[in-house]
């Protein structure tokens, strides 16, 4: 029994780990196609991972936020953005203010102050690695907090929320167990429809710019 | 309480659903009356300490009534003004006759959230209320489509999503923190628990919390350095959308900001908290007035001042005395409906001569008059000079501060009132009684000329006395911080 | 039997170098549908060149002359230190691992210089910008080392693997999965793959290693592709038996040297059809795309090390 709870507690820091790696692949990547798919495949690896926290920590209500996970991150949000994203034939490529490797160094120095911060706030002992998961969902919210400072594309700056979104979300999963499912739920819908109508008013700005020139700096 | 809810809600759909402009008009401002009456009801009852037993999900207190009554009047003068103003913009704009439906819709929806935020005891569905508010007001800013303001609502919905984001993980650390003693279960995110139990919650992620809902529910209201929204957002969006905004909605930022700084002073110390409330208020105080003097789009000066009293509020709820904290909450009241009023009679100005910059508007009093006496007392109102009762709730946070002892705070106030003042002097005077007299004005419904100066009425008298229910009020919701007077 | 064993490690790189590229070709082409190349034909290949002329430029000197050579004497000195069949080997210090690295690190200075040496421009070209990749991915190999010695608390690479072997849930470990990650991306970096560099392209323009050793041919040319084919397999065989040292041989009996035989060729084999298999997926990148790669590389290595660190040694559990 408890070599199965080892079993999962590893697995579920190698599913947390995996998660930064993704956001920080993110960084790394040049084209908005692909950051929408490691934006997925994160939500993706959170869902799993809230689903093994959900058994080593008998939380069945976890299971739900899992579902809401997949149904919202991974399904409808990257359908909503790359549908925008054909529609108004938004170039591929990204432009930011400070290079790749630059950024991939930043993004370093943020994940130290991210540990340095856990290592203070987070005391308690839990059935898994509390603390390397609520250091990585910080480590998270800062680097897609980065993400949209630093890239002058509007939907890569949709994305870069959508991480802070998940570094929260993940936060909420390792330190509380997630939060009532009703709220839970509020919030997967309130992020949904945000996104929603951001998609609208990035439509918008299409349709009421008549110069050709901004249009490519969408 | 949940009746005001169905109102709203109600509202909302009826709006979406009625085709008939008069029908929709009609049932609006029954409606706003209704939720007006019912919250007159609930201030008695209160008061009388005949409240009904709470229920699981809401719970309403001092500070709640406040804001409701807020909510009521700056519903029902919104719903009023709007009507024929976006009428108007749709004429003009030759915008497609379901956008009025439209509107309103997403009028309603935005009271809707905003009852649900203040009515509501659990800080996540604060947070869904808040976030919901964002994106229903976000629609309406970028209601006629042009292209700055749709710019502009673009930009406010992704600060105050970056915000909002933050203020979720404030709110996750908020459950966390209560729950460290006990193990997870333990945790609540019930307010009125939270308070109770404050003794128990951790002091070390409890102050992490505060600053991310600091930083995340003032990016909402409109503290430096977040509030880089507001100017073009208050300043693009249509009339009695920026009015809404700046009244009712900062003022529900202002009542989660209230209610989490209350929390965190139970848990840290007031005094802890008000350095930080003061810090953040006077940088946007400082920061805001300088641009107040630059600017001169007219809705852009507004949202300035807007930015300016939000810091003076919080700066009086940092200051922690009776005087401060009382002086503060009169004040979030005062602001809201002036904010309004100043909207309201601004984006009046701007339809009758179509000219957003000031320096081209002069000699108004002659083509305008109504216009203009609204404008002006709305002006005068705002920069607190007495009998209006800006002044008094100013006069109440500066007394707060040297109580506190924050010589240097209410020094640094009261030179930006005094700077406020005579940048508005210098600016709108010349825009009243200036000397090239405009003869040609677009004619505005008589309506939409007479709301501003009847907002105002009641901070005239206000000015001279406040009633005793709001006095009982205000004396109960700053008991919350733990003063008395 | 330090000998034997250093013979042995030897000799089975030597013969299995050549077998792996072509090996990852075959997958390659199978995978575009082709038949692809017959498996010993790496070895005809060079077989065929160590029969052949060697002309030099006029303009060379005797840089090139010795480059091939001392390309050679380093994978085989390199063979040496790794772990291949047993855990012991034949040739190992403390910090040892660092020596390893500035090895392949001379011979990529010697090749580098072989590119310059005839004067033509491609050379250059391909000098320049195989000296751009290896000053980023020298780093990112190795903070990776670092982490692999900081885990297993040693710094000598047999001592690590031999550490690594007993490690409790070593495979799920994140630290490890990110540390392999970034390795794999060092390791195609290094060797010239794809998407940093095509070894199957013909346009000097785009070339890194191949312009490199244009000017080189015959036995040169022969001995350099040899001692090329043999660097990436000591480089697999490092990451395979340090990340996964299942199967390594830990007493010296002819049983266990067969099985741990075995357990490489299966190892072999599956590294060489993911390598294939990224090869196919991706293109070729542009020059200025490929410091991204590698940093991220060495931010993975980092963030692996910080992660370890934080949650081990600083006892945030």
């Amino acid at each position: 029994m408890s070599a199965d709870i080892l079993l999962e507690t590893r697995l579920i820091d190698l599913i947390y780990v995996l998660a930064l790696a993704a956001v920080l692949w993110a960084v790394a990547s040049s084209g908005i196609p692909s950051m929408i798919r490691l934006f997925g495949f994160q939500s993706f690896l959170l869902a799993c991972g809230t689903a093994l926290i959900a058994r080593v920590a008998n939380e069945p209500h976890l299971l739900g936020a899992a579902l809401f996970t997949i149904v919202f991150k991974v399904f409808l949000i990257p359908l909503v953005l790359t549908y925008v994203m054909n529609r108004l034939k938004i170039r591929k490529e990204i432009e930011d203010y400070i290079n790749i490797p630059s950024s991939l160094i930043l993004c370093s120095l943020l994940t130290i102050v991210a540990y340095a911060v856990t290592l203070r706030v987070i005391q308690t002992r839990a059935p898994f690695n509390v603390a390397g998961v609520f250091a990585v969902a910080l480590a998270i919210m800062l680097i897609g907090f980065f993400i949209m400072v630093n890239r002058k594309k509007t939907l890569t700056q949709i994305l870069g929320l959508m991480f802070v979104e998940n570094g929260v979300f993940l936060a909420a999963v390792a330190m509380t167990y997630g939060m009532p499912l009703l709220v839970e739920f509020g919030i997967f819908f309130d992020v949904f429809v945000a996104t929603l109508i951001m998609g609208i008013m990035l439509f918008k700005i299409w349709d009421t710019l008549s110069d050709m020139d901004y249009k490519e700096n969408l | 309480m949940e009746t005001l809810l169905i109102i709203t809600g109600a509202l909302a759909l009826l709006s979406a659903a009625l085709p008939w402009r008069r029908v929709i008009n009609a049932v609006n401002l029954a409606g706003y009356l209704a939720y007006a009456a019912v919250t007159a009801l609930l201030v008695r009852s209160h008061l009388a300490g005949t409240d009904g037993p709470a229920t699981g999900l809401f719970h309403h207190d001092a500070l709640t009534l406040l804001i409701l009554i807020i909510i009521s009047v700056v519903g029902f003068a919104g719903a009023l003004y709007s009507a024929p103003f976006i009428a108007g913009e749709i004429e003009r704009h030759r915008l497609s006759p379901f956008k009025y439906r439209k509107y309103f819709a997403l009028y309603n929806l935005l009271f809707f959230a905003m009852t649900l935020l203040v009515l509501a005891d659990n800080i996540g569905v604060m947070w869904v209320s808040i976030e919901a508010t964002t994106l229903a007001s976000a629609l309406m800013v970028s209601f006629d489509n042009r292209h700055e303001a749709v710019e502009a609502a673009w930009r406010y919905l992704l600060i105050c999503s970056i915000g909002i984001a933050f203020a979720l993980f404030g709110t996750v650390l908020t459950y966390y923190a209560s729950s460290h003693a006990g193990g997870p279960e333990s945790g609540s995110l019930s307010w009125r628990t939270l308070l109770t139990s404050a003794a128990t919650i951790d002091p070390a992620s409890m102050k992490f919390a505060f600053l991310f809902l600091l930083l995340g529910y003032g990016t909402k209201a409109g503290l430096v350095p977040m509030a880089r929204w507001k100017p073009r957002t208050y300043g693009e969006a249509p009339s009695p959308v920026s009015a809404v905004l700046a009244g009712g909605l900062v003022a529900c930022s202002l009542y989660t900001l209230v209610r989490f700084a209350v929390l965190c002073g139970a848990v840290l110390g007031q005094a802890t908290v008000g350095r930080y409330l003061v810090f953040f208020g006077l940088i946007s105080v400082v920061f805001s007035v300088p641009l107040i003097i630059a600017e001169n789009d007219v809705k852009r000066i507004f949202a300035y001042s807007s930015i300016e009293h939000v810091g003076i509020i919080v700066v009086g709820l940092g200051f922690g005395t009776f005087y401060g904290i009382y002086g503060a909450l009169l004040h979030i009241l005062n602001n809201a409906v002036m904010k309004t009023a100043l909207f309201m009679s601004a984006g009046n100005l701007v339809s009758a001569t179509g000219e957003k910059d000031v320096r081209r508007l002069s000699c108004m009093i002659r083509s305008t008059p109504l216009i203009t006496i609204g404008f002006l007392a709305a002006v005068v109102a705002v920069t607190a000079m007495p009998p209006f009762s800006l002044f008094l709730s100013e006069f109440n946070i500066l007394r707060g501060g040297l109580q506190s002892g924050g010589y240097l705070a209410v020094g640094v106030l009261l030179v930006a009132f005094l700077l406020v003042f005579i940048a508005f002097y210098v600016k709108f005077s010349q825009v009243a009684f200036g000397d090239e007299c405009r003869a040609d004005a677009r004619p505005v419904a008589r309506r939409q000329q007479l709301i501003p100066v009847v907002l105002l009425m009641p901070m005239l008298m206000l000015g001279f006395f406040i009633p005793d229910p709001l006095h009982r009020l205000l004396v109960e919701a700053a008991g919350l911080f733990g003063v008395k007077p | 039997m330090i000998l034997l064993l250093a013979a042995l490690q030897v000799l089975t790189l030597l013969l299995l170098g050549p077998l792996f590229s072509t090996f990852i070709r075959k997958v390659h082409a199978r995978i575009q549908g082709r038949q692809g190349p017959p498996l010993p034909q790496g070895h005809y290949d060079i077989l065929k060149l160590l029969r052949k002329d060697r002309i030099y430029s006029v303009r060379s000197s005797f840089v090139t002359r010795i480059t091939p050579a001392v390309n050679f004497a380093v994978v085989c000195v390199a063979a040496l230190m790794i772990p291949v069949l047993t855990t012991t080997v034949p040739f190992h210090f403390a910090g040892d691992f660092i020596f390893f690295i500035y090895l392949f690190g001379l011979a990529r200075f010697l090749t580098a210089l072989t590119g310059l040496d005839a004067g033509s421009t491609f050379g250059g070209m391909a000098s320049s910008r195989e000296m751009t990749l290896s000053s980023l991915a020298e780093p990112a190999i190795l903070l990776g080392f670092i982490v692999v010695s900081t885990a297993a608390g040693s710094m000598d690479i047999s001592v690590m693997t031999a550490q690594l072997i007993d490690l409790p849930g070593k495979y799920l470990n994140p630290f490890f999965i990110l540390t392999l990650l970034s390795f794999s991306i060092v390791i195609m970096a290094e060797n010239g793959r794809v998407p940093f560099d095509n070894p199957a392209t013909h346009l000097e323009l785009t070339m890194i290693h191949e312009g490199m050793v244009l000017e080189l041919s015959g036995r040169d040319l022969g001995v350099f592709q040899l001692a090329h084919t043999m660097r990436l397999l000591v480089l697999t065989v490092v990451a395979l038996d340090v990340f996964f040292p299942f199967g390594l041989a830990t007493e010296f009996t002819a049983y266990a040297l067969f099985v741990s035989f075995g357990a490489l060729l299966l190892k072999l084999f599956i590294a060489g059809v993911v390598v294939a298999y990224v090869e196919t997926a991706n293109a070729k990148y542009r020059l200025f795309r490929l410091p991204d790669l590698l940093t991220l590389a060495f931010a993975l290595s980092l963030i692996a090390l910080i992660a370890y660190y934080a949650t081990e040694v600083a006892g945030v559990r």
